[in-house]
């Protein structure tokens, strides 16, 4: 009995927290004071911070600010790089922030629902132009071959060249990608963003942001003037070389979707998947109408498969792409890919 | 320079750039870092062992340089675009640049009346190919994707200037771990090898051959 009540307990204390993840910031207080022109703070394994704007003589500031943590979770305190300036940047302290126990209270099915992955870098990418140059440098050098420096002045033309043609032609290549994702019966869903670039921070603090691959160091610029009752606002999150995911909770109470009517937004596209693992293009799904019905399948409309999941089995699940400022604003860069539903058990 | 061999490293040093820029499914732009891929087989290139010659001015390593900079330079500014870190790319680019240098100046030096050409080549040779060629054997030979080479053939391979490029093909690609790539790098490897292969037995052969 004994052995019982003590499985019981200790089932009781990981339940809540199963599945529950660390976030890549934590929350800190900075205590600041003026002269200061920026400073550069090292936030250990998870990266660095940079304080971004100037402070007079006198001034001083408690700011609230975002600091990057490692991928364990452990978080450093920030100190600031530049020794002269550490008794005009001290840390405060940290602040607690209730997101991460919101997230916990979401259904484990969403919680640990697999992140949408940005479609790989497109082969393709490179301009076939790009060769043609190459081409013409490798000839031109062949000619020039027997006097040597003239043929490394012709190489370093080439390659500047080279080089300004690519920066003149940007790479395919989505920037990021806005899932709404939703469990039938649940009224909390929640709206995950993955950008390759990074995020900056409105008024509400994210719940959990994450870094792939893990072991990624973040860079996070913080002006040290925010707008008025919104601190750490402002603040962007920056990663380079790989993908930021920002998680927010979303209250789905007065948007109950059911096929019989639309009340989400109009969405460009739709893809029902059945409970037997048979997917069918709808075509588009305008606001307060219902489920079109499933178009003949040409072979030409399939879901993404960055998006299609392959569990859970059993269970119907509709993708959907939402026409662009159906559903907020996501970034110009973000436009190839949009704003996506993922709902479980339509 | 002979014109064919800048030509066979200059198209081989191409090859996935012009692969990548057909959509060829083998071009994975995610998983490795192109600089890496077009400075292996200029780094193959710049030391294999040449015919003896007498006049060697400093000037001729410039020659190597000259046809490499641009195919490097475009490459260096696709990882940039692609969003790979600056500061790891700038390091492996100049240390590329030096070593590129000290093998073309190596070989140009061995290529000497009297010098030892011949342990040189067989310096070469143990160096660059035999160590990455056997380290690349017993990873095929073992079919895993993280296979564990004897201790002491990875402390050798690892001074070997192709091992170090192939294996930063994969680790300065961070946007994730490249995985399936790893068989497409080391075939690519391969192909430097057997390259170098038939032009060390052209010169031993007592052929023209002289990069």
């Amino acid at each position: 009995l004994r052995t019982l009540a003590a499985f019981a307990l200790c089932a009781a204390l990981i339940a809540p927290t199963a599945g529950a993840q660390d976030s890549r910031i934590r929350w800190a207080r900075l205590a600041v004071e003026g002269p200061l022109d920026g400073a550069r703070l090292d936030c250990g394994a998870g990266g660095e911070m940079w304080l971004e704007g100037r402070l007079l003589p006198g001034e001083r500031a408690v700011i609230e600010v975002p600091a990057p943590t490692a991928p364990t979770g452990m978080a450093v305190e920030p100190r600031v790089a530049d020794p002269a300036l550490s008794d005009r940047v001290a840390f405060d302290g940290w602040v607690e922030d209730p997101s991460a126990a919101r997230l916990v209270a979401v259904p484990m099915g969403l919680r640990l629902r697999p992140r949408p992955a940005l479609p790989e870098w497109r082969a393709g990418s490179v301009p076939r132009s790009l060769l043609l140059v190459l081409a013409g440098s490798f000839l031109l050098t062949l000619v020039l071959r027997a006097r040597r420096l003239l043929a490394l002045a012709n190489a370093c033309v080439w390659s500047a060249v080279a080089v300004l043609l690519l920066a003149r032609t940007p790479l395919e290549g989505p920037a990021g990608i806005r899932v709404l994702e939703g469990e039938a019966g649940s009224s909390l869903w929640l709206a995950v963003d993955a950008s390759r670039e990074g995020f900056e921070l409105g008024g509400e603090r994210p719940w959990l942001v994450d870094a792939e691959p893990a072991r990624a160091r973040l860079s996070v610029r913080v002006p040290l003037i925010h707008p008025p009752g919104l601190p750490g606002a402002g603040a962007r999150i920056l990663l380079r070389g790989g993908t930021l995911l920002r998680i927010v909770g979303l209250d789905a109470r007065n948007r109950d979707w059911k096929r019989a009517n639309n009340h989400w937004g109009e969405l460009e596209e739709v893809w029902l998947r059945s409970a037997g693992g048979d997917w069918t293009f709808h075509g588009s799904w305008p606001a307060g109408a219902p489920l079109p019905a499933p178009l003949p399948d040409s072979g030409e409309h399939r879901p993404p498969s960055w998006l299609d999941p392959a569990l859970p089995q059993g269970r119907s699940i509709l993708l959907g792409r939402l026409v662009p400022g159906a559903f907020g604003t996501v970034p110009a860069s973000w436009a190839p890919l949009g704003t996506w539903v993922r709902l479980y058990g339509f | 320079v002979e014109p064919w061999s800048c030509c066979a490293a200059w198209l081989l040093s191409l090859l996935p750039l012009a692969l990548e820029a057909a959509g060829h499914p083998l071009a994975d732009p995610a998983s490795h870092s192109r600089l890496a891929l077009v400075c292996l087989p200029w780094i193959a290139f710049a030391g294999l062992p040449r015919a003896t010659r007498k006049d060697f001015r400093a000037s001729d390593l410039l020659g190597p340089l000259a046809f490499a900079l641009p195919p490097v330079c475009a490459a260096f500014a696709l990882d940039r675009a692609q969003g790979l870190a600056l500061l790891p790319l700038a390091l492996f680019a100049a240390n590329a640049a030096g070593l590129l240098l000290l093998l073309a100046l190596a070989a140009e030096l061995a290529a000497r009346p009297r010098a030892p050409a011949a342990l040189y080549a067989f310096c070469w040779w143990s160096l660059l190919p035999a160590s990455a060629l056997l380290r690349a054997a017993l990873v095929w030979g073992a079919r895993t994707e993280r296979p564990q080479p004897p201790a002491w053939l990875d402390l050798v391979a690892s001074a070997s200037p192709l091992t170090w490029c192939i294996r930063a093909i994969e680790s300065l690609a961070l946007a994730r771990p490249a995985g399936q790539a790893t068989l497409e790098i080391l075939a690519v490897g391969a192909f430097v090898v057997a390259l170098s292969l038939v032009l060390v037995n052209s010169v031993r052969a007592g052929g023209e051959v002289s990069p």
